[in-house]
């Protein structure tokens, strides 16, 4: 190494250098308890969404909202949101790379490694805004209207839908529905009941529990607006860390380990966004 | 990761990621396992794979935070003052999703109970209060009826 030692923190000297409450710098302090009030935050909207869908007995099934894949013809449920589980957790191991090569002053693995975080982040972003719009786009769902339900009652389809549906097919409780718009406004199939206290009813399918979308586009919503803000981070430090602003520093690449709490932080969430919203 | 050789903390790091994919994928597929879309039928308790479900991923926490973020390597308290409100956190996630069961169940179990009533209700009504005016009419005779007598 050809910097001077006895202005920079050995990585191996760290904790006993820094002093301060906990041994911990303080910016990385600040950072930890700025996540724990975050996660306050998505706890807060986990629990409200969490409570409403299990109380709900018409909530649309995730296995059957989400299972499209770019490319890939037929459905296949959860299979494109566990790609971008994938995604995030290897930008989540990039970014330790990143830390790792910053406590051995290798500038140029930090950029490396901070480079293909930033490329993970992107990805996710990119599949996350497909989503989004084959929901708003193509199934017509926005934060007040929701196509997808669920059957509570058995019952017989009494016309098709030109999609999936056919005259004469039956369901039960449990099984789901997309209501597809022709012109103006939905195709609210007419079907009869023939089962339970309303046997032998002609009803209509409703949209399904008006939640759905808000929370799904709030939640997913606010939780890709970090995912962003952590992207335009990255590639501030990343500038930082080409231009040696790094190399210089008393606490050496420690910015790059803050901005890491950051991103680990974000993948965490998504951890328990995936549980909540699509595995339960 | 801190006090481990460099050569050490690349593998430790490699090995982790690859232990947090393959518990992602355990999860899917007993996800779609318990909801019948891999053997054809089969469906599990809501609340088992729920439960499931949350062991994997505060597991899958558990390294993110613990080592990822290196957690587990501070020295003194802090990482007690970080976990203790993450773990109430989840705690509170995991309560409000059996609080939305019981909802449910409240909802069905009122849906029941007012269809029994339902049928017993014969009650029409005219607009008028009935029964006030019935008993003030009479506790006016009855007043009238002690001045006559009494005469004060």
């Amino acid at each position: 190494m050809s910097v001077d030692t006895a202005t920079h923190m050995d990585a191996h000297e760290t904790l006993s250098e820094v002093g301060g409450p906990f041994n911990t710098g303080y910016g990385k302090l600040m950072m930890w308890y700025f996540l724990v009030s975050d996660a306050f935050t998505f706890a807060g909207f986990l629990i409200s969404y969490g409570a409403l869908r299990f109380s709900s007995p018409s909530w649309p099934v995730p296995d059957f909202v989400f299972s499209s894949f770019p490319g890939w013809e037929g459905e296949h449920p959860l299979m494109f949101v566990t790609l971008m589980t994938f995604i995030l957790l290897f930008s989540s191991f990039t970014m330790v790379r990143a830390v790792q090569e910053g406590h051995q002053e290798n500038q140029k693995g930090v950029a490396f490694w901070m480079l293909l975080t930033i490329i993970g982040g992107l990805g996710f972003l990119s599949c996350q805004a497909w989503e989004w719009t084959k929901l708003i786009g193509g199934e017509h769902t926005t934060v007040s209207t929701n196509p997808f339900g669920t059957h509570t009652e058995s019952g017989r389809y009494l016309e098709g839908d030109g999609h999936g549906i056919h005259k004469g097919d039956t369901f039960v409780p449990g099984d789901s529905y997309l209501l597809h718009k022709h012109g103006e406004d939905f195709g609210y199939l007419k079907y009869e009941v023939t089962d339970g206290a309303d046997k032998g009813e002609i009803k209509e399918l409703t949209k399904g529990p008006k939640a759905f979308g808000a929370l799904f586009f709030g939640i997913t919503g606010f939780h890709g607006f970090h995912v962003f803000s952590g992207i335009l981070f990255l590639i501030i430090i990343l500038v930082n860390v080409v231009s040696g602003l790094y190399a210089e520093r008393k606490n050496g690449y420690e910015m790059v380990e803050k901005i890491g709490l950051y991103w680990h932080f974000v993948d965490l969430v998504w951890v328990f966004v995936f549980l909540v919203f699509y595995l339960m | 990761m801190g006090h481990m050789t460099y050569e050490a903390s690349k593998k430790l790091a490699l090995k982790l990621i690859i232990l947090l994919a393959i518990v992602t994928m355990v999860e899917v597929f007993i996800s779609l396992l318990g909801k019948g879309h891999i053997i054809e039928g089969l469906k599990f308790n809501t609340g088992l794979i729920a439960i499931i479900m949350v062991i994997f991923s505060v597991v899958k926490a558990y390294f993110i935070v613990g080592e990822f973020m290196h957690l587990k390597h501070e020295t003194g308290g802090m990482g007690k003052t970080v976990i203790i409100p993450f773990v109430l956190l989840i705690w509170g996630v995991i309560a409000f999703l059996g609080d939305g069961s019981s909802w449910l169940k409240n909802k069905d179990e009122m849906a029941t109970l007012s269809s029994k009533y339902e049928s017993h209700k014969t009650v029409t009504y005219d607009g008028k209060d009935h029964d006030t005016h019935t008993k003030t009419h009479d506790a006016e005779a009855h007043d009238e009826h002690k001045k006559a007598k009494h005469g004060h």
